[in-house]
């Protein structure tokens, strides 16, 4: 099986620092960092990741307009996205799902379970 | 103060701008949707006063994005009758409320100065009675200058009162008041803490002031001296004539354009007459009635409106249809009157709208206080800051001791409690602990950090806590704050009164608005099927006899319809012969009352009604008892993730379940335990769901969880892990000693041959029956 690649988009380097060992130890996968919108879409324009786990919650451009303009990029609309969020009601998240976000994961998260939690989002076996 | 009104229709501008400058309010006008943005973004305003049909930016869609574009000021829309949905995604949408146009001047703006006050902490008046004062600000009550010291509760019945001098609190209306759908104790409860309230106030001799009103309820005693409103704005009748002459001003300046607008109406009937309606003409007909019907209401004249509106009924219904046009006869004699209407002055409002009851959802300023215990001063200091605008007053403790001499001093409506203190988190687990000793229960929130996931477990088998996440940001925090202290507006109640006469129209306008009853009349039989639609009342009143249609034929086919099918409707007659009681019934109607009847036999009928079709309680979207979703909102986000997992492929899992023997526990301790029981496992299942799941109380002691994004056997680990922890607890801080409790449940996933939420819920109960039938405690999967 070819080893995914995941985009992480978090100004905490500390919560990018988990997500990336959480990802490596339990599912072998690459994962690449990003702390801001910006960078973020930048990436995935060169890198084009397998999918992207974008933070809520972030200063200059948050979760919504770095989702928005992934989805507006044609090198970028493809790739599936995932929400990271410190709370969130069946309301916002069915908003966020109606708009396109694969799926939105509540921090604080299990380290040892994130990696299914996405495969599970994405349907990767 | 500064406005922003937001409106196309420049008439109706001019006259609100008119009416908002006499009062000293700053108003910017825009004509659209993307120029009010750009406004809002460009200046602070205290509220946005806009229209739902705007050009270019529709206001649902505006409030959205003002709110996403961190607009905190109030927003108050102007909605067409009847469109009860655009209320519904307005207030989804951001807007704080809604006038339903047309309205009258008064009503506006009382609406926009209840609005303005509850954001404003400032405006918030010290109430006063006699030499007794109470500062909803501070949460301060004093007598000739001596503070005097109430519970919360006490305080809270007091400031009630004082706000609605002239009304009459049942005590089933006390308790939606002041107590939330949490605790909601017995009417005894009210009945011993207005006891305590009196004997307080008598100890500092302060004579009764409150009055029972035998059988009814409760009253504030008048005072003349608490005659003289505190409140700077002038008193309501003196506010209504002011209004009513700057409406007849307005009137002498805006008649030449209202005629124009009649114009096009003449024309319309002049050309049906020579046989042809251009459909250029007919539109502009119909532009024409539906203006003059929005606009002449608040000129003075409610009668214009109405003719309007019945011209423009019938011009769009006569689009396209030769033969109705044909038959103008009708169009005719409306345009005549309309011109006669016209003709006089201005009359005085008909329909008095009491300024004191009115605004009710914006009556409840209630104070609270929360109490944080934390070592973080930069949070504190931002809660208590944002506490202010918010009207919670937010006190801090660093360390539990210090947070227990507090309460000591004023017990708090709510704790929000930091476990991550510098002495350990055991310390903080024992004083939760203490925390849930006290009654009545006192709501705590804690904060999680991310190395405590074990914790939760902790936390949650030492009762009913919320948690929220130390890194959420603030809005949350606030909103789960507010959530908890159930600051959602009060449910009004709508009755919609049908009767040829106006007498009893008017008594009953003088009656039912003390209570807290929207009373809507309706003096035309005839019209009320439309008008049904357009408010949604939540109790009809018929007249037996009217002339045309009576009373029976009307409730006949009211109840023909599906949807009126459970609208309570209460019959007023003068006979009181048995055959025609029988009739009465057999014609769907719930109860009746015999002319000339007197308030309380009225009021005692109606909230009898209400209370038995439980509608109080339905209008809200939480139950009343646990706090969660009730059947109503939870079936509406069920089908919404239904169809997101239809149209994302993704798993959707709905499970169904059932405490068992529960009824046991109701017999051998007495429902008041057997609530709280019920109110405690809500607890549990509210921290082992997700907010992103729906968790629905669905009737008694049956629950329903649905959740997005995962598989049956996923669904089955989690109701697994919920079971076990539920079957730890012991009770011990509800009932007299301990008690055991498990639930059977069963669990379905949608697939592409069950996709009906009706089909998932029968499969669910189905696989919940098996779960009993083979010893219960389990979890089946259908």
């Amino acid at each position: 099986m070819n080893t995914r690649c995941i985009l992480v988009i978090d100004d905490e380097a500390d919560i990018r620092e988990i997500t990336r060992m959480s990802l490596k130890l339990t599912k072998r996968w690459e994962v690449l960092q990003a702390a801001s919108g910006q960078e973020g879409i930048s990436i995935a324009e060169t890198k084009q990741p397998d999918a992207i786990l974008l933070d809520l919650m972030m200063p200059h451009m948050d979760g919504i307009t770095t989702f928005k303009s992934l989805k507006a990029n044609p090198a970028t609309c493809h790739i599936p996205v995932l929400l990271l969020t410190a709370t969130i009601r069946a309301a916002t998240r069915q908003q966020y799902l109606e708009a396109g976000i694969t799926e939105v994961l509540v921090k604080p998260f299990d380290p040892g379970s994130l990696g299914n939690q996405i495969a599970d989002s994405l349907a990767w076996s | 103060m500064r406005i922003l009104l937001i409106e196309d229709d420049p008439l109706l501008t001019q006259i609100i701008v008119n009416n908002l400058t006499s009062q000293h309010y700053a108003v910017d006008v825009a004509e659209d949707g993307v120029m009010g943005f750009e406004y809002a973004e460009s200046a602070t305003y205290d509220l946005i006063v806009m229209d739902v049909n705007l050009p270019r930016l529709d206001g649902i869609r505006l409030c959205q994005k003002l709110r996403q574009n961190r607009y905190t000021g109030s927003i108050l829309l102007l909605t067409a009758r009847g469109n009860s949905s655009d209320k519904v995604m307005g207030l989804d949408a951001g807007a704080d409320d809604y006038v339903v146009k047309p309205c009258s001047v008064e009503e506006l703006s009382a609406r926009i100065r209840a609005l303005l006050r509850r954001q404003s902490g400032s405006g918030n008046p010290v109430l006063e009675w006699g030499d007794l004062q109470l500062d909803p600000v501070t949460c301060q009550v004093s007598f000739q200058g001596q503070p005097l010291t109430l519970s919360p509760k006490e305080y809270g019945l007091l400031e009630l009162f004082l706000r609605h001098p002239e009304r009459i609190f049942s005590s089933s209306i006390i308790l939606e008041h002041l107590w939330g759908f949490e605790e909601a104790p017995g009417e005894e409860t009210v009945r011993s803490h207005i006891k305590r309230l009196r004997r307080k106030l008598k100890s500092v001799g302060i004579d009764d002031i409150i009055d029972t009103i035998y059988g009814m309820g409760y009253r504030l005693k008048s005072c003349e001296l608490s005659q003289k409103t505190p409140d700077a704005s002038p008193s309501p009748e003196a506010l209504e004539e002011e209004a009513r002459a700057a409406a007849i001003a307005i009137w002498e300046q805006f008649k030449p354009t209202i005629l124009e607008r009649l114009k096009a109406l003449d024309q319309a009937v002049v050309a049906l007459q020579s046989g042809v309606l251009p459909s250029q003409l007919h539109q502009a007909a119909i532009e024409a009635a539906h203006k003059l019907a929005g606009s002449l209401a608040m000129f003075g004249f409610p009668e214009g409106s109405r003719l309007g509106r019945e011209i423009e009924d019938w011009l769009s219904q006569s689009q396209n249809n030769p033969q109705q046009q044909r038959d103008h006869a009708q169009l005719r004699s409306w345009v005549a009157a309309l011109h006669q209407t016209l003709e006089q002055t201005p009359q005085a409002e008909e329909r008095r709208i009491p300024v004191s009851t009115v605004p009710s959802s914006q009556n409840q300023e209630r104070s609270f206080l929360v109490l944080v215990v934390d070592d973080d001063l930069g949070l504190i200091e931002q809660l208590k800051q944002e506490g202010v605008a918010r009207g919670i007053q937010v006190e801090a403790a660093t360390d539990p001791q210090q947070a227990r001499e507090q309460i000591e001093q004023q017990v708090p409506n709510l704790v929000l409690l930091d476990l991550a203190l510098p002495h350990t988190a055991q310390q903080g687990l024992a004083f939760l602990e203490e925390l849930a000793m006290y009654s009545p229960n006192l709501p705590v929130i804690v904060f999680s950090m991310h190395d405590q996931m074990s914790d939760r477990r902790a936390v949650i088998q030492r009762g009913n806590y919320q948690f929220i996440s130390k890194t959420a940001p603030l809005d949350q925090v606030w909103s789960m704050i507010q959530e908890t202290l159930h600051l959602t507006p009060l449910v009004e109640i709508r009755v919609l009164a049908v009767d040829d006469d106006p007498l009893i129209l008017s008594s009953l306008q003088q009656m039912l608005p003390r209570w807290g009853i929207q009373l809507l009349t309706l003096n035309q039989p005839q019209n009320l099927w439309k008008t049904l639609e357009s408010i949604t009342p939540d109790l009809v009143i018929l007249d037996l006899q009217m002339p045309e249609i009576n009373g029976l034929e009307l409730c006949r086919i009211v109840r023909s319809d599906p949807i009126w099918s459970s609208l309570p409707i209460l019959f007023l007659t003068s006979c009181r012969e048995p055959e025609i009681v029988t009739e009465i019934y057999s014609a769907g109607a719930d109860d009746y009352v015999a002319k000339p009847f007197t308030e309380p036999e009225i009021v005692t009928r109606i909230f009898n009604r209400l209370e038995r079709n439980r509608l109080l309680r339905n209008l809200a979207e939480n139950d009343y008892l646990t706090g969660l979703a009730n059947r109503h909102r939870s079936t509406q986000e069920l089908n919404r993730y239904l169809n997101l997992c239809q149209r994302n492929h993704r798993p959707f899992c709905l499970a169904l379940l059932d405490l068992d023997h529960f009824k046991q526990m109701n017999d051998q301790y007495g429902h008041e335990i057997g609530d709280r029981i019920l109110q405690r496992v809500a607890g549990i299942l509210r921290q082992q769901f997700r907010d992103a799941d729906v968790v629905a109380r669905w009737g008694g002691e049956e629950f329903l969880i649905g959740m997005y994004g995962i598989t049956k056997n996923k669904a089955r680990e989690r109701l697994q892990m919920t079971l076990d922890l539920l079957s730890q607890e012991s009770f011990t801080a509800i009932a007299p000693e301990s008690l055991h409790l498990t639930f059977s449940a069963g669990i379905v996933e949608a697939s592409s041959d069950r996709l009906e939420l009706q089909a998932l819920y029968r499969a669910a109960d189905a696989a919940l029956y098996q779960a009993k039938a083979a010893g219960r405690n389990q979890i089946v999967i259908g």
